[in-house]
């Protein structure tokens, strides 16, 4: 047992919530699978305030297994907030995310790490073949279609809980609320390479779904925020300015009839309606520009130009360095 | 030496305070808990504290009074005080009792035994005014509606609160008194303690419109950050976008309706409707937009879990 002694370089990060019958095979699986693993390694499983006996069971399991460390969050903070509690609290140099409903197959870790070797920084699990009901499969892929097409990261499945990543790069990022789905475009903005592969995906065998409905309209609603955090976090001014844009023509269109109008004499009160609709268009725009100068005072008094350049300077030392090379992302 | 309790005890207006001060000091000491007396005085108060200062035993215990030089609200007193108070259990009180001591009791117990981390009494029989209790109940019952956590009483000074919760909840401004809703959604066990009503100083029906809105603006200004403090644009862009929606559709009727003869642009009023719509609902998404790029920017490494437990 001395490599458990040794600072493990890749961390098993598990959100759980009120999974008390996974557990046992869970962690089993994940024994079984680490037999093959040739470095050291920890688990931690993150119990996001489950009111089942989630967390008893954690323990029981912790006293015996000198690689297992656990948390337990005060409340339900959602898969997001239990993943960033894993990355802030893992000691990896890699850190693997998965479910911890059963539905991810531990034994797809080795092919998620030699793919991380060849030189990327996030590898995301495929479920290729779903197990779910086409009622889930469909909006995911819809969704999958709309953040791979608006974000340029191509993606079959950022669903997939079962993901590897340089811990750097997703620790760098801070994520919050539920952005979980969205790691991979995330770090697209740090310059970060992305891959994907097929893994296993299993039905749920205990439990419910903690998924619904509502999450639908949610994820669409982030997926819409997302890319505009993406597109416009570094210069949200040349956002507004775009969303202006039909306001200007507007009040541009408006003013010209209201100089026609009055010029031509047109029926009495255009030219004061069509001044009003051209001041209020115009207003619009000065609203767009105002919005997005105080967007750029926030992003100015932020870190967010510090973190892009750190990340993009380790991406040009894994370039610049061994690139292509077996050696590249292992464990020293 | 470890101090288990802090009583902190906030004067505003011209009262008495003396004996109240020196009853919980005595049942603190009853109870054998070690603990610190600080006196706020919120906003200058000369007489009082001159008051203070002769009425106070000779061989009373020690108190640390601090004077404001202007008077803030409570929130932001306790933010400038928590670093001055060593108590890892804070008793924060008005200066006058105003419930009985059976529930301060339990209120302690609760607190103690970690089965609460903030304990608030929960007035019963009460003996303020009955417009008053009225305006209370239905502040209360809006909160509920507003935010769907139930707590019956948020309006009694009385409060029993481990230090973790004011130092990881946000109560900035005037937000102190919806306190208890903002450590829930921390993960922070709350209790309410059903407690005889014994005494109750202050306004006594209409309290003025500033006090009315100052309340609406605090409610929802709590609900949004309940609910969509991580998230604005769920809460602009949905309501920006139904607006946006309907003005495109205005604004496309109107276009369409001028092109085929039916109405003319400049003499109608959807134009005009539309555009007010459009720029509302472009305003409101704006806004969101600008408050995700806030939080994105400035709020991101701000923790969105607590840790209860760690096992390593």
């Amino acid at each position: 047992m001395e490599i458990f002694h040794k600072t493990p370089c890749v961390s098993i990060v598990v959100p759980l919530f009120n999974e008390e019958d996974s557990i046992a095979p869970l962690i089993n699986k994940i024994n079984t699978v680490s037999t093959e693993f040739t470095f050291p390694f920890e688990i931690i499983l993150v119990d996001d305030g489950s009111t089942d006996a989630t967390w008893s069971l954690i323990k029981q399991y912790q006293e015996s297994i000198p690689y297992l460390r656990a948390m337990k969050l005060r409340n339900n903070c959602g898969q997001t907030g239990a993943m960033v509690a894993g990355f802030d609290h893992s000691r990896g140099e890699i850190i693997v995310t998965m479910d911890g409903d059963l539905q991810n197959d531990p034994s797809d870790i080795p092919i998620l790490l030699d793919k991380l070797e060849e030189g990327f920084d996030i590898v995301s699990g495929w479920r290729k073949d779903r197990k779910d009901h086409w009622s889930r499969v469909l909006p995911s892929k819809l969704a999958n279609a709309l953040i791979s097409y608006t974000t340029g990261v191509h993606l079959h499945d950022y669903g997939c809980s079962l993901k590897a990543y340089r811990a750097e790069c997703i620790r760098s990022l801070h994520c919050y609320g539920e952005m979980h789905r969205f790691f991979p475009a995330l770090a697209s903005m740090t310059g970060a390479r992305v891959a994907e592969i097929p893994v296993q995906h299993h039905s749920r065998q205990f439990g419910t779904s903690k998924y619904g409905f509502s999450r639908i309209f949610k994820v669409f609603s982030d997926i819409f925020a997302i890319n505009l955090l993406i597109r416009f976090s570094n210069s949200p001014l040349k956002g507004f300015v775009a969303c202006s844009l039909p306001f200007a023509l507007l009040g541009i269109g408006l003013g010209a009839l209201a100089v026609l109008s009055w010029l031509f004499d047109w029926t009495e009160g255009k030219t004061f309606f069509f001044t009003v609709g051209s001041g209020l268009s115009l207003f619009g725009v000065v609203l767009m520009f105002s919005l997005g100068i105080l967007g750029e005072l926030a992003v100015g008094l932020s870190d967010l130009s510090q973190t892009r350049l750190i990340a993009s300077t380790n991406h040009r030392t894994i370039v610049g360095g061994v690139p292509d090379s077996k050696e590249a992302g292992k464990c020293r | 030496m470890s101090i288990d309790y802090s009583v902190v005890m906030i004067v505003g207006e011209d009262e008495e305070f003396t004996e109240y001060l020196l009853d919980l000091h005595h049942y603190l000491t009853s109870i054998t808990a070690c603990h610190e007396l600080i006196l706020v005085f919120n906003g200058p108060n000369e007489s009082a504290r001159q008051r203070f200062e002769s009425d106070w035993p000779a061989q009373g215990p020690e108190v640390l009074m601090v004077e404001l030089h202007r008077k803030v609200y409570s929130g932001t007193c306790l933010q400038s005080l928590l670093s001055d108070c060593r108590g890892e259990i804070l008793l924060i009180c008005g200066p006058y009792r105003q419930v009985a001591d059976e529930g301060l009791v339990k209120m302690l117990n609760a607190v103690d035994s970690g089965e609460a981390d903030l304990a608030l009494p929960w007035r019963q029989s009460r003996v303020d005014p009955p417009i008053n209790q009225l305006q209370s109940w239905l502040f209360n019952l809006l909160v509920y509606q507003m935010t769907a956590v139930r707590i019956h009483d948020l309006n009694c000074a009385l409060r029993i609160v481990r230090r973790t919760v004011l130092e990881e909840s946000t109560f900035h401004g005037d937000l102190y008194r919806f306190l208890p809703l903002m450590a829930q959604k921390r993960g922070f066990k709350i209790i309410e303690i059903p407690t005889p009503h014994v005494q109750e100083k202050g306004k006594v029906g209409y309290f003025g419109l500033r006090v009315y809105i100052n309340r609406l603006v605090d409610l929802l200004t709590i609900h949004f950050n309940l609910n969509f403090a991580r998230k604005p644009l769920r809460y602009f862009g949905f309501r920006g976008g139904v607006l946006l929606l309907l003005g495109i559709l205005l604004l496309t009727y109107a276009f369409v309706a001028r092109a085929a003869g039916i109405d003319s642009l400049g003499n109608s009023p959807l134009l005009m409707t539309g555009l007010f719509s459009v720029l509302a609902g472009s305003g409101l998404w704006g806004v969101g937009l600008l408050g995700e790029i806030l939080v994105f920017a400035l709020g991101r490494k701000r923790k969105d879990y607590v840790i209860e437990t760690i096992l390593d």
